[in-house]
């Protein structure tokens, strides 16, 4: 579990920011619609598989089963 | 210092959330999910030493090892029930959070109802 995560998590974000802005502003919605689903669905990948890591390691910890 | 560590991730972390707040709300929730994963990761070691340690005492007292169980049970659900709960508060769903704390209740309860039948059985052992 290393720190790199938030900022590339951050960069996602900016970034499909970014492209949806620049193709809103050509008139390109759809494109644009699917740009922030394809961030937003990259990020929850990540973000899941950190917090199934999580719940394991806790599950480990304190003998839940 | 694991505690400026800490620290310091927090920081850069609210930072990051609120460039991205603006543009992103649905990224930023999961961006303070993240944050929030990697210093529960930070402190979990320390929580592995402290239950260590109250396992010896527990093994010096001489008491029953299945009530440490259930307590540390309740123990690992409040912490999960407490990290769920806040980032779906944070995400601007109040009423999914009160749900799951009151489901966490539920489940504490019927773990620790066990241990209030232990109690009542001394209880009673001690009157007759």
């Amino acid at each position: 579990m290393e720190v790199e995560i938030i900022f590339k998590i951050a960069a996602i974000g900016i970034l499909t920011a970014v492209c949806g802005q620049v193709l809103k502003k050509s008139d390109k919605e759809e494109i644009a619609t699917l740009v922030t689903l394809a961030g937003l669905v990259i990020v929850l990948g990540l973000v899941v598989s950190m917090i199934s890591t999580l719940f394991e390691t806790l599950k480990d910890l304190f003998n839940l089963y | 210092m694991e505690i400026l560590r800490i620290a310091a991730i927090g920081l850069v972390c609210a930072l990051l959330v609120v460039v991205v707040r603006e543009q992103r709300p649905e990224i930023a929730v999961l961006l303070s999910a993240a944050c929030g994963i990697i210093i529960l990761f930070y402190a979990v070691n320390y929580i592995t030493q402290a239950v260590y340690a109250i396992k010896l005492l527990m093994d010096k007292s001489g008491i029953d090892p299945s009530l440490l169980g259930a307590v540390l049970k309740i123990v690992g659900i409040g912490y999960i029930t407490e990290f769920s709960a806040s980032l779906c508060e944070d995400s601007g769903n109040k009423s999914i959070a009160d749900k799951i704390q009151f489901g966490g209740k539920v489940l504490v309860l019927i773990i620790s109802l066990p241990l209030l039948n232990a109690v009542i059985d001394i209880i009673l052992s001690l009157v007759q």
